[in-house]
């Protein structure tokens, strides 16, 4: 009450300046006076300073003396009527607020006085044309006047005591705020204040369905035209508030209880025969609503069937305006008022607005709603729903409607649960996947034009089970991402809902043979849906509860479900079918997919089979691995996914125990592919299976490996297919390199291999590890050296007996085969065998080894080849190759001796990029072989002078007369090819003068030498020893 | 470009030596698929699996002697003769716990599908190519045919039963056909052999066995148990049986002789003076065999058997040779029927429904079809290349450096199955793809060949 008094002490001189302008007569009083204004403004302003809500009546009554006889006058400016406004409001918060402060005399004779002062006119005319601020105050006084209303006792009866006098007003103060919150421009504090002040009338005011039926209609297309609004023009709160009105007024006018209305199916369309009118589509169809006591109620009342004819019709209409639209905004409040009106609707009014149950029905399964749930006899519709959606699923797809998508499966999961039905399945499954292959047809097109990145075997082999994309789930080029997986989700619970292997079967077969004349593409599809509802059908078993996993999760999950082997069969067809079609054809966008989605059901169906795929894999094993070494990125990367998943399930992880355990099974379809000439694939995967599962694999299939020489016999006029099996050889050797030669070897190997490519030792390290790797293998070669000298004092013998060999050998080509008993041969091989084992060092066991002296037999043979590609492949086979053959040194005599002529040939070649590893597979032989070469070496020189391409390049004069003269250019410039190709020729020749030192004559080093400093710094090679240190000195002084 | 290298259809792989025999059988109610038996030269003893592929069994024989002939005898039952000296009769039991076990060799781990149990085993003369013959005469209970025990020439008859080593008996010894061929041919064309040289095949059709020889000469007899005979003689109600007592008293006194005597009931000089190298059940008539030699024959032998039962010597029908152990009948004829096949030198044959598997020397396994067309060619060659691992070998062998190139791995032993069509019963716990692999094998032919490297192929014909 303190501040109370002081509040009177404050507004009592700011009253009466205003009384001194309220009660001037009529005709002095200026309406429009910035005086008057001023006066109500200082009260105003003075007023909304004050934040209690507990002033005495006396205030207001004191406050409102002048404003009282301020509406007496006939009118009033509209600054002026607004600042009225603002100040009543301001009464209302401050002291009619509370319950028993306003008493309902007063309020009755305040609501038409405020509605008449907002809007004189009924029209609002007026109203519209004003300030969006007087509008803001004019809701904002009703706002609080319907606050203040309803905390008063007789807030109930307020409109309807009394003879229903205040009626009109209400009617007209509805208008007003249904004509504000539709006001152009919107507002949206405005808005909102509207609907608050609503909310509160139909909430505690006037929360009675008949007379809310009479504003009903207005209401609702108020209502429908803001909701039907563009998202951007309205914001979402009001768009939820004005929801949340929406349904207050449904639920409150269309009480199924209120209205006393039951179901029925008889006898109402005679009493209603306009029922046959045009909007029958849109209203009830009455016959089913019988409105008890129609009959028996007085005629007063408004709510009758014809009335619920009418207005029923009118809400659908409103419904259909604006459900989809504010679904599509996914906004989170608006969804929950749309979920609540449908719920709402559904339980309180499915009677009397059944006419719009499925539209309220839709709004619960667009939004996935578990107030499905709870909802009875909703069957039907949710039937019929479903069945609409899908059959509408294409526009779904072409719209990239995911929500559609999205809701729809789960719609399917809730009919479901309240009532399986098989037919629906098949509708289900039919309809996405005829209208899946309508819309992959439309699409295709595009798709068929762009380009499939395809790689070489070279990278395929090197990223083979690196890449890891994540980006796996998809499947469907045409359609975006989040749609495919929308659409998957679809299916998977469409497939989830099957909890019988038997139904499981039917649906799946009858997906899969379908249409047996269909294209490829359709194929696919039946496979990808297939897929997908498998996978949907188990997934239950492992999500149900508890209880229904110990009930079937025993029994069930030990019965593969036929339909496993039905998509293996028909997926390892249909890969067959494409296999058959892209032969010998650059992969296509299509075919591409179609090995994608196969490979996906593989894996799919693998997860679903889990420990029993293991027998399968004889049938499958191979159309994942060939997809391992496809040329096209995404296949393999799918393929990888695929094994990775079964090896996980069947190998523990082990994707080359998957491997190792099928080896069997992927040598014979790859022998299948070579015998059918489908040798680039099959040296392909060759590879791969080499590289995924070491050397291991090749014992097992060492006569594939036969059959590949053999065929390196027939067909060596190709040269694509001796690149394609050198290239396998080089992996072979990786491999068996790996296998056989301890980490040092390992260590040692690959330090050679660095010398050759940067031309000389010390050039080219790069690191610290790499010079104490060197230094170490300077100490080891002394300590071998030592050791050889040892060994090769039977060298001479073994010299001599080569030629012998090599004679036999030309001999024994010409032979025929010879008959003989092959019990004598075994034994006598035997005995020979125990001979040998005795000699034998090497750690790389003899039957690997005898695939290296092929493999350098064959090299030896097609270094003839012309093809330039393969010599190089060739030559870098061998040079990889020969630290293997050296582990034992008496067998990698001979075929060096075989092999020396070849390369000694190819470095004489005019292509520098094949000097380059001709010169290195030299220098390999030299550092293996030592002096065993040496005669060869000298002879080579001779020969390389005479017609050696790359020596013309240093211009070497050959004038032996003159030696002293002879002119040292440097020539600085060498195309890089060159260059390389002479640091590889100094290199070898290097390597050569290390082991021929004293049989050269110093003329013949000098040469070499003028050679090597074209290239090499003069330091380094003079530092190799103290005698060409010597000679380099010698040359540059 | 459709290649003269071609790999098989399958290649079974396991086997580290020659492969000496194969097998196939097709007891789905004991195995549950079609298996195959097969033995190498270092006594390994492997059960596949022929529609999966895998190894389910195998049984290395101690010593690692070679196997030279395996049969299958029915309810699990193996016989495999061996270098050592020794027919074994197994008994494998399917084993649940599926035990691995590790072979010797490489370290490999085999799954055992069975368990095996040796119910029986018997010395055996082995110094020579000759199989055995096995017949089931009682419950547990089997006669053996084999090479003597001290000439391969000769032949031993015995009984045993399973299970009791001590019920071995040896019924017949030593029995030499020549002189009763020889007594027999007298008068024909190819009289002069001196012998009919050893052993080379023994092949059962129900009670008759057929033994091919190194002389080309196919003799085929059966067995006359001694109770009939001597039913025959205390009993003297039939007319017939006393003939026989005529018989007796006319050529010896002494009735003894007659216990265990053979019949000789059919012979073949069809590849006379080949040697026969191989016998095979005809797949189209089950009483006739097919035999196959160094030459390009392929006899035709059907034993015509005018009694049933038993069918006594007389006077004059009947030659009996000195060891009172073989009969004749006198009129019996040399047959000579055959067919021409475009191939010689057939180590192997097997007969089927639609043709015959014929194993060559060669290295080259020939289907043809009944009108002796060719099918198919099987054979594994190797590279034009061969090379040697070792330089010091040639130093110390000179006559060994000298390589030989054959093309061909030898094939050792072939096999068949016929394809049963698409009316294939359904098993029961088979899984649908297993089932589906069984029906695509079953449905056709196959030819299977074992190979000197070890390999075993599957075609289909």
């Amino acid at each position: 009450m303190v501040a109370d008094s002081e509040a009177f002490q404050e507004i009592r001189p700011l009253c009466v300046e205003l009384s001194k302008l309220a009660f001037q007569e009529r005709n002095i009083f200026d309406s429009e006076s910035s005086q008057l204004k001023d006066a109500l403004k200082s009260i105003e302003q003075k007023l909304s300073g004050f934040q209690t809500d507990s002033l005495s009546l006396n205030f207001a009554d004191y406050v409102f003396v002048p404003i009282g006889s301020l509406l007496k006058q006939e009118r009033l400016g509209t600054p002026q009527t607004e600042l009225v406004l603002q100040i009543i409001g301001h009464l209302l918060r401050l002291c009619w607020h509370h319950s028993g402060t306003l008493n309902q005399e007063l309020a009755t004779q305040l609501f038409p006085l405020l509605t008449y002062l907002i809007s004189p006119d009924k029209d609002n005319e007026k109203l519209k044309g004003m300030s969006v601020y007087y509008k803001l105050v004019s809701a904002q006084l009703l706002k609080q006047f319907f606050t203040s209303v309803s905390q008063q006792s007789y807030k109930q009866e307020f409109f309807t005591s009394g003879g229903a006098k205040l009626l009109p007003s209400l009617g007209h103060c509805i208008t007003i705020l249904l004509d504000l919150l539709g006001s152009v421009p919107y507002d949206i504090k405005l808005q909102l204040c509207t609907l608050e002040g609503l909310e509160i009338l139909y909430k505690k005011l006037a929360s009675n369905g008949e007379l809310l039926s009479f504003v009903l209609p207005g209401n609702i297309s108020a209502f429908a035209k803001i909701l039907s609004l563009p998202g951007l023009n309205i914001q979402y709160k009001v768009v939820s508030s004005t929801l949340h009105i929406f349904t207050l007024l449904l639920r409150t006018v269309y009480d199924d209880v209120d209205l006393n209305v039951s179901e029925s199916n008889k006898n109402v369309l005679q009493l209603l025969p306009e029922t046959l009118d045009d909007d029958l589509k849109l209203s009830n169809d009455l016959r089913l609503i019988k409105m008890d006591g129609y009959l028996s109620e007085s005629s007063k009342k408004h709510r009758d069937i014809a009335w619920l004819k009418a207005t029923s019709a009118q809400i659908k209409r409103a419904l259909n305006s604006f459900t989809e639209k504010n679904i599509k905004r996914q906004n989170a409040s608006i969804n929950m008022e749309l979920e609540k009106m449908a719920y709402i609707a559904l339980s309180n009014c499915s009677i009397s607005l059944s006419n719009c149950s499925d539209d309220f029905l839709n709004i619960l399964v667009s939004l996935k709603s578990s107030y499905l749930l709870q909802l009875p006899n909703i069957c039907g519709s949710l039937r019929e729903i479903i069945e609409s959606k899908f059959v509408k699923i294409g526009n779904a797809l072409h719209f990239d409607d995911t929500i559609d998508l999205d809701s729809l499966s789960f719609a399917f999961k809730i009919l479901w649960q309240m009532e399986p039905d098989k037919s629906m399945l098949s509708l289900a499954t039919t309809s996405i996947l005829d209208s899946l292959s309508t819309f992959s047809e439309q699409s295709i097109q595009k798709y068929e034009k762009s380009k499939v990145i395809e790689q070489t075997s070279n990278v395929i082999i090197k990223t083979v089970l690196q890449e890891s994309d994540a980006n796996q789930e998809f499947l469907l080029p045409y359609l975006p991402n989040d749609t495919e997986s929308s659409l998957s989700q679809l299916i998977k619970s469409i497939g989830s809902t099957i909890d019988n292997n038997e139904i499981l079967d039917e649906t799946i077969n009858s997906l899969l043979t379908g249409d047996l004349k269909s294209n490829i593409q359709q194929k696919l599809l039946s496979l990808w849906v297939s897929t997908r509802i498998l996978v949907g059908s188990k997934l239950l078993t492992v999500t149900s509860t508890d209880d229904e996993l110990l009930d079937f999760g025993n029994c069930e999950s030990e019965v593969v479900p036929d339909s496993c082997y039905s998509i293996l069969e028909y997926g390892n067809e249909l890969y067959q079918e494409i296999v058959f079609l892209t032969e010998g054809s650059q992969m296509s966008k299509n075919s591409e997919q179609a090995y994608a989605i196969v490979l996906d059901s593989i894996m799919q169906v693998s997860e679903v089979m889990n420990k029993e795929f293991e027998s399968e894999l004889i049938d499958y094993i191979y159309i994942i691995v060939d997809s391992l070494a496809s040329s096209s990125p995404i296949i393999r990367n799918r393929a990888q996914v695929c094994a990775m998943s079964i090896a996980k399930n069947l190998y523990s992880g082990s994707i080359q125990n998957l491997l190792m355990n099928n080896v069997d099974y992927l040598v014979e379809s790859i022998s299948n592919r070579l015998n059918s000439g489908m040798t680039e694939r099959a040296s392909k995967v060759l590879m791969v299976i080499c590289k995924l599962s070491g050397y291991e694999v090749i014992d097992k299939f060492k006569d594939v490996i036969e059959t590949v020489f053999r065929l390196l016999d027939y067909y060596h006029g190709y040269s694509e297919l001796c690149l394609q099996f050198f290239q396998f050889f080089e992996i072979i050797i990786i491999e068996m390199k790996k296998t056989f030669l301890n980490e040092s070897d390992n260590s040692k190997i690959h330090e050679d291999v660095s010398i050759n490519t940067c031309g000389f030792a010390p050039w080219g390290i790069q690191n610290w590890t790499q010079l104490v790797s060197l230094l170490d293998s300077h100490t080891m070669k002394d300590a071998k050296l030592a050791e050889t000298i040892e060994v090769e004092i039977g060298e001479p013998n073994n010299f001599q007996d080569y030629f012998d060999q090599k004679l036999k050998e030309i001999d024994s080509d010409d032979e025929e085969e010879i008959e003989e008993d092959s019990d004598f041969d075994m034994e006598s091989q035997f005995g020979g065998k125990e001979q040998m084992e005795n000699k034998w060092e090497s750690p790389i066991p003899k039957e690997s080894y005898r695939i290296l002296l092929k493999i350098i037999n064959y090299s030896d043979r097609l270094l003839m080849h012309p093809s330039k590609p393969l010599k190089v492949q060739i030559l870098k086979v061998v040079k990889m190759m020969l630290p293997l053959l050296a582990t034992q040194k008496d067998s990698l005599l001979p075929p060096i001796a075989q092999i020396w002529g070849s390369i000694a040939e190819c470095i004489m070649d005019s292509d520098f990029s094949i000097v380059k590893p001709a010169c290195e597979c030299v220098q390999m032989i030299i550092k293996h072989s030592k002096d065993f070469v040496t005669k060869r070496f000298v002879d080579m020189w001779q020969e390389l002078q005479k017609r050696s391409h790359i020596l013309k390049e240093v211009h070497l004069n050959n004038t032996n007369t003159s030696q002293t003269s002879v002119d040292l250019i440097f020539h600085q410039k060498f195309a890089p090819i060159t260059k390389d190709a002479l640091i590889s020729l100094s290199s070898m020749l290097l390597e050569g003068i290390a082991v021929s030192e004293l049989l050269l004559s110093e003329t013949v080093v000098k040469e070499m030498m003028y050679c090597c400093i074209q290239v090499l710094p003069t330091d380094t090679i003079a530092s190799k020893s103290i005698y060409l240190g010597d000679v380099i000195w010698d040359i540059m002084h | 470009m459709a290649t003269k290298v071609t790999l098989s259809e399958y290649t079974l792989r396991f086997h580290k030596d020659a492969v000496t025999d194969v097998k196939t059988v097709v007891d789905l109610t004991n195995f549950k698929v079609p298996v195959l038996i097969s033995g190498d030269g270092s006594g390994k003893l492997v059960i596949w699996n022929v529609i999966t592929r895998r190894v389910q069994f195998v049984y290395e024989i101690p010593k690692s002697p070679q196997i030279l002939a395996i049969e299958y005898l029915g309810d699990l039952l193996v016989a495999v003769l061996s270098k050592d000296h020794k027919l074994r009769i197994l008994q494998l039991q399917l084993d649940e716990s599926k035990t691995l076990v590790k072979t010797n060799e490489q370290s490999q781990i085999q799954q055992q599908l069975y368990k095996y149990n040796i119910v029986f085993e018997v010395p055996v003369n082995t110094l020579n190519f000759a199989n055995f013959s096995l017949e089931k005469i009682a419950p547990e209970e089997y006669r053996l045919v084999c090479c003597n025990t001290q000439n391969a020439e000769s032949i031993d008859i015995y009984a045993f039963k399973l299970n009791r080593l001590n019920s071995l008996k040896r019924l017949n010894k030593g029995i030499n056909f020549y002189k009763t061929v020889i007594d027999l041919l007298r008068n024909t064309e190819i009289s002069k052999f001196d012998k009919l040289g050893i052993v080379m095949k023994f092949l059962r059709v129900n009670d008759l066995v057929y033994c091919g020889f190194e002389s080309g000469i196919i003799i085929c007899f059966r067995y006359k148990l001694r109770q009939e005979v001597m039913t025959t003689k205390y009993n003297e109600t039939s007319s017939k049986q006393s003939k026989l007592q005529e018989l007796i008293k006319s050529e010896d006194t002494d009735i003894s002789i007659y216990e265990n005597m053979l019949e000789i009931v059919y012979i073949s000089t069809v590849h006379y003076p080949n040697p026969i190298l191989d016998l095979s059940i005809s797949a189209k008539d089950e009483e006739t065999v097919l035999s196959s030699s160094t030459d390009s024959k392929i006899g035709i032998h059907k034993a015509q058997i005018t009694n049933g039962n038993v069918s006594l010597p007389d006077n004059e029908g009947y030659i009996i040779d000195d060891s009172k152990q073989v009969i004749v009948r006198k009129t019996l004829g040399a047959d000579t029927s055959f067919v021409e096949v475009p191939v010689t030198e057939i180590g192997s044959i097997k007969s089927l429904k639609c043709g015959m598997v014929l194993g060559g020397w060669n290295g080259k396994a020939i289907v043809v079809d009944n009108n002796n067309e060719i099918l198919k060619i099987v054979g594994r060659t190797k590279s034009n290349i061969l090379v040697n691992e070792s330089a010091i070998r040639s130093i110390q062998n000179d006559s060994d450096s000298i390589i030989k190139m054959k093309k061909n791995y030898k094939i050792k032993a072939v096999d068949g199955i016929d394809g049963v069509g698409t009316d294939i019963s359904q098993l029961s716990n088979i899984s649908r793809g297993d089932q589906r692999r069984l029906d695509k094998f079953l449905s056709s032919s196959w030819c299977i060949v074992g190979f000197d490297d070890g390999c075993i192929t599957l075609d289909s014909i």
